[in-house]
């Protein structure tokens, strides 16, 4: 099972804007196993969106370019293809979804003809055929009634059951590898749950690697096997949910840990956030990008960026002071000086 | 469906109904009578004046001719024009066939270069070809459509034949004079060098507002998540422009056609004139210079039916094209 | 469905110029340099004012601040033309020494517009024409403004029964064809105005062109009602008034703004249009559009080319400025990103 499926390497996307370049991704590396479930997560703007088009090439030029960095998906590094090569992998070997089902979808074409556009690509069948497959994916989603849902336009469906044509569609073609950027961001969060369960049964069925972006440490927990925690375009911490939950080693983890509300506490007189505010990505901090806003700060962080370090095994974190830190008050939410 | 057609009907019918009280009301109040030619001339007598009037209900309160009118407007039967002996209704239906062949070709000509120059501004977007196009557009939207016609007239008719000797365009009428004598070929000919110049007048103006506006309403598709996901799913750059960008992207712009249409009638007004071009227009502006105001009417009404069937044939054409928007 | 309903592409109306997109896009530049600053470390911007905003982003747009510039420049002629030194009276015909009219002289030393028909000097017709046009433009636009902003609010703020017959009200001025009405009604004031033509006109082109700009507004209203600072003025007990003058009012400026600008150049063009078919603004009055058609005349017959060229140019002129200038203030009061960051 320790078979990686992807792996990325240094990768930095940039972006060239009016005011400057914006470093939106700057130097993340990580793995993701086949049939893993891995998280992405971090604030908005942190650069894990980047990542995820990055790995598809759908970085948008050409203000956005991939600098460098290896993105090796079977044996073969992305970022060596040719378009065309890549046009093989999307959708068909590599799929993604996005964040607002409201948008995604083509609000002229009958989500029929959407499906079966993708599966007559990639799976070389014809029409009748990809409809029986169309069929058949929108029945694993769940979806009652797919043949007549086939004949029904997006925007005759709920939120909910757009994002389960989502999934459909980047299900319907057997990706080795499912990126889903903020699934659930855009329902509410009765839909949320039931989504992510969707996904959790699916992946779970084909095997399917699953890279879930998101913002939510909670939707992650329920999830995902080993989470990345980015911030600023960089790595924070990177290891299994149980080491990033229980044995947290980086201050802004741990920031994010405590600003979850959660049913099970005490309740507090405030809510807890980091303080400050995301940085700037054209001129961001000197030296470790969280300095601004952490409460260990020390001078050694303001001239040195802090590389990723192997705590324990498949356990990493970019802190100089992990794993002397004591963050425990930090994820309980005592209001800290 | 069917009741949406009906009710726009309904609306539209309102929409001219009001507009005949207006510009009725306007047409009388005009201190002049249209009889003030005959009543300035010593040889008519009080009485032949009298009996005129009479006769065209002029001696009538002014909301008594109007709903003679309008009861006459309705049955078809739109009156005797004050300078002459025709039928106003003759009148008309001749002229308009001039008038609607002029926009037609007008409209034909913007659509089918506008529309793909918006497109192609959008696809190269920054190249100079974009940067050019949205000059000529704002250059030409900004210019009176009457200095583009006589331009035009001056360019390609006047000083084109001095410099080649060969008379390329017509600058008036619909048809030479000798267009009945004429072979097959040759009439097409004829007839495309009388319209050309005239239809272009309009058409230039109506391409620089298609142009712009396709060009956003194509860049605003192009950024849209729909498009990135069919870049996601691994379609090529080819499918997913013609498939899923052309086909989002060429909704709005039959709103603007829609509200373009007025424009249009307005242009060959002016280019009638301009081109001695037999249309309703001159028909228009001739009658109300003379207060020949059957003929005004008469005019008004036309345009303003023809506006409501077409804004309800665009309107449907939005419906067929965005299914969003079916109409219940 | 009726119009509202309707997908909202802004800025549709007859003759306005379409959406989004900056006049002539340059693509984004590169900085190199992206040394972190000390004190604003980490910090993305500095609070700006909405003017300051507003006033960086317009420079960039080098254009519109040159049409600026021009329009300035036409409107200062317009205003001061009485006091040029030199300049002659636009309806008197101008007589050498020996008594003959100076007709149809081409541009020289002495005139530098030439003279047309009447041996009127061109060039202070077209200083004055502008006068007249700018007159009928700017207080249409004024018009339009009042109209359309007044109308606008309440139906976008009342919404309901007001909001539905106000707009009704609009759809069917916005469904009159423009110049076939605007003959008629012009030819009507033209014998009841006998005179005082430019105001005139200015009321006529005004009553006609506000329906866009209302429906922008009532746009504007609908949504900028549901925020809650509107909410929080109501509940400090803010009357209706206050709220729409001090509260929203302020933020739906802009597209106002920008409309109205480009309604001036509506409305230049529309009177021009009229005065050439003879119902705008008659001569000796000098005006733009009536001195077109009889230069185009002159042009066409007696090869007086300046004729035609002079005021026509003109009106091109100051046309495109006003178009640049409206696609200018759009782009910097209401900027839209093309770029998407992540």
């Amino acid at each position: 099972m320790a078979e990686p499926i992807l792996q990325v390497n240094d990768l930095r996307t940039y972006f060239s804007t009016e005011e400057g370049i914006v470093k939106a991704v700057d130097g993340v590396s990580f793995t993701i196993d086949k049939g893993e479930r891995f998280g992405v997560v971090g604030e908005s703007g942190c650069g894990k969106s980047v990542t995820a088009l990055s790995v598809m090439r759908l970085v948008e030029k050409p203000a956005g370019q991939i600098v460098t960095g290896e993105i090796i998906f079977d044996g073969m590094d992305l970022l060596r293809l040719t378009e065309e090569e890549m046009r093989h992998i999307r959708g068909g070997r590599i799929a993604m979804i996005f964040q607002d089902p409201m948008t995604a979808l083509n609000p002229v074409y009958t989500i029929g003809n959407q499906l079966v556009e993708t599966i007559e690509l990639h799976q070389r069948v014809g029409k009748s055929e990809a409809e029986q497959i169309a069929i058949q994916a929108l029945d694993d989603v769940h979806i009652p009634n797919p043949k007549q849902r086939m004949l029904d336009y997006p925007h005759q469906l709920s939120g909910g059951m757009r994002q389960r044509v989502m999934i459909a569609m980047g299900l319907s073609c057997n990706p080795d590898l499912l990126i889903a950027d903020e699934p659930t961001t855009a329902l509410d969060v009765t839909t949320q749950a039931q989504i992510m369960d969707l996904m959790l049964e699916l992946a779970d069925d084909r095997d399917t690697a699953v890279m879930l972006i998101t913002h939510d440490l909670g939707v992650v927990a329920g999830f995902c096997d080993r989470i990345q925690v980015m911030y600023a375009g960089r790595l924070a911490e990177y290891g299994t949910t149980d080491e990033i939950f229980q044995e947290t080693l980086h201050p802004y983890t741990a920031g994010l840990l405590g600003s979850m509300t959660r049913m099970d506490e005490v309740k507090q007189e405030r809510l807890f956030s980091i303080k400050g505010a995301p940085p700037s990505l054209i001129t961001p901090p000197s030296g470790c990008r969280f300095r601004p806003r952490c409460v260990f700060a020390q001078d050694v962080c303001r001239s040195d960026a802090p590389r990723a370090r192997e705590m324990s095994p498949g356990h990493w974190v970019a802190c100089h002071f992990a794993p002397d830190l004591d963050l425990e008050t930090i994820k309980r939410e005592e209001t800290v000086a | 469906m069917f009741n949406y057609v009906i009710r726009r009907l309904v609306y539209g019918l309102i929409t001219v109904f009001a507009l005949s009280i207006i510009v009725f009301w306007l047409l009388q109040s005009t201190g002049g009578d249209p009889l003030d030619r005959l009543k300035a001339n010593p040889r008519i007598t009080q009485e032949t004046v009298r009996q005129m009037s009479e006769f065209y209900g002029l001696d009538q309160p002014v909301w008594r001719q109007y709903l003679t009118w309008l009861w006459g407007f309705v049955r078809l039967d739109w009156g005797r024009s004050f300078t002459g002996v025709d039928m106003v209704r003759d009148l008309v239906f001749e002229r308009l066939g001039g008038t609607l062949r002029l926009m037609m070709t007008a409209l034909g000509i913007a659509v089918l270069v506008g529309i793909p120059l918006g497109i192609y501004q959008a696809l190269k977007q920054y190249s100079f070809f974009d940067q050019a196009g949205t000059f000529f557009s704002f250059v030409t939207f900004s210019t009176p459509i009457f200095v583009l016609g006589m331009l035009l007239q001056i360019i390609f008719a006047l000083y084109l034949e001095k410099w080649t000797g060969v008379k390329f365009f017509w600058t008036s009428g619909m048809n030479s004079t000798n267009y009945s004598n004429l072979s097959f070929f040759a009439k097409i000919g004829d007839t495309l060098q009388h319209l050309v110049l005239p239809a272009l007048s309009i058409a230039l103006i109506s391409i620089a507002g298609y142009s712009r506006y396709q060009r956003a309403a194509m860049l605003e598709v192009m950024h849209s998540d729909y498009l990135r996901t069919a870049r996601a799913k691994g379609l090529s750059r080819r499918t997913v422009i013609t498939k899923h960008a052309l086909r989002n992207a060429l909704i709005p712009i039959v709103t603007l056609v829609s509200l373009d249409i007025a424009g249009v009638i307005g242009g060959a007004v002016i280019t009638e004139t301009i081109f001695g071009w037999p249309g309703i227009g001159r028909l228009y502006i001739d009658a109300i210079n003379l207060n020949n105001w059957p003929v005004v009417m008469a005019v008004v009404m036309s345009i303003a039916i023809m506006v409501v069937v077409m804004n309800l044939l665009a309107d449907l054409t939005y419906g067929w094209l965005d299914p969003r928007v079916r109409y219940d | 469905m009726t119009d509202e309903n309707r997908p909202d592409i802004e800025g549709a109306p007859d003759r306005g110029l379409p959406t989004e997109g900056a006049l002539l896009d340059t693509p984004p530049e590169t900085s190199l340099d992206f040394e972190a600053l000390d004190a604003a470390e980490g910090m993305a911007v500095e609070p700006v004012t909405q003017w300051k905003l507003f006033r960086t982003r317009f420079s960039r747009h080098r254009l519109a601040m040159l049409a600026a510039a021009v329009l300035a420049f036409m409107v200062l002629l317009a205003i001061f033309a009485d006091f040029i030194p030199g300049l002659r009276d636009p309806t008197q015909p101008i007589e050498n020494e020996a008594g003959q009219l100076m007709l149809r002289m081409a541009p020289n030393s002495e005139f530098w517009f030439g003279t047309d028909n009447i041996g009127q000097d061109q060039l202070s017709r077209v200083i004055y024409g502008g006068r007249t046009s700018l007159q009928v433009a700017g207080l249409t636009g004024f018009m339009v403004a009042s109209i359309g902003t007044t109308l606008g609010a309440i139906a976008g703020y009342y919404g309901g029964w007001i909001d539905n017959l106000i707009m009704r009200f609009t759809d069917l001025v916005l469904s009159l064809p423009l110049l076939p009405v605007a003959i008629v009604a012009a030819a009507w004031l033209r014998d009841a105005f006998e005179g005082k033509e430019a105001l005139s006109l200015a009321i006529l082109l005004g009553s006609l062109l506000w329906g866009t700009l209302a429906r922008i507004v009532r746009a504007e209203f609908l949504s900028l009602r549901e925020k809650e600072f509107v909410e929080a003025a109501r509940a400090a007990g803010a009357k209706d008034r206050r709220i729409i003058f001090r509260h929203v009012l302020p933020n739906a400026i802009s597209p106002i703004i920008v409309n109205a600008t480009l309604v001036i150049g509506v409305a230049i063009i529309l009177e021009a249009a009229l005065s050439f078919l003879g119902f705008g603004v008659r001569p000796p009055t000098p005006a733009w559009g009536q001195m077109a058609a009889e230069g185009g005349r002159l042009a066409v017959n007696a090869g007086a080319w300046w004729a035609l060229v002079f005021p026509s140019g003109a009106l091109i002129l100051t046309v495109l400025s006003v178009n640049f200038l409206g696609d200018g203030l759009r782009d910097a009061l209401d900027p839209t990103q093309t770029i998407e960051r992540k």
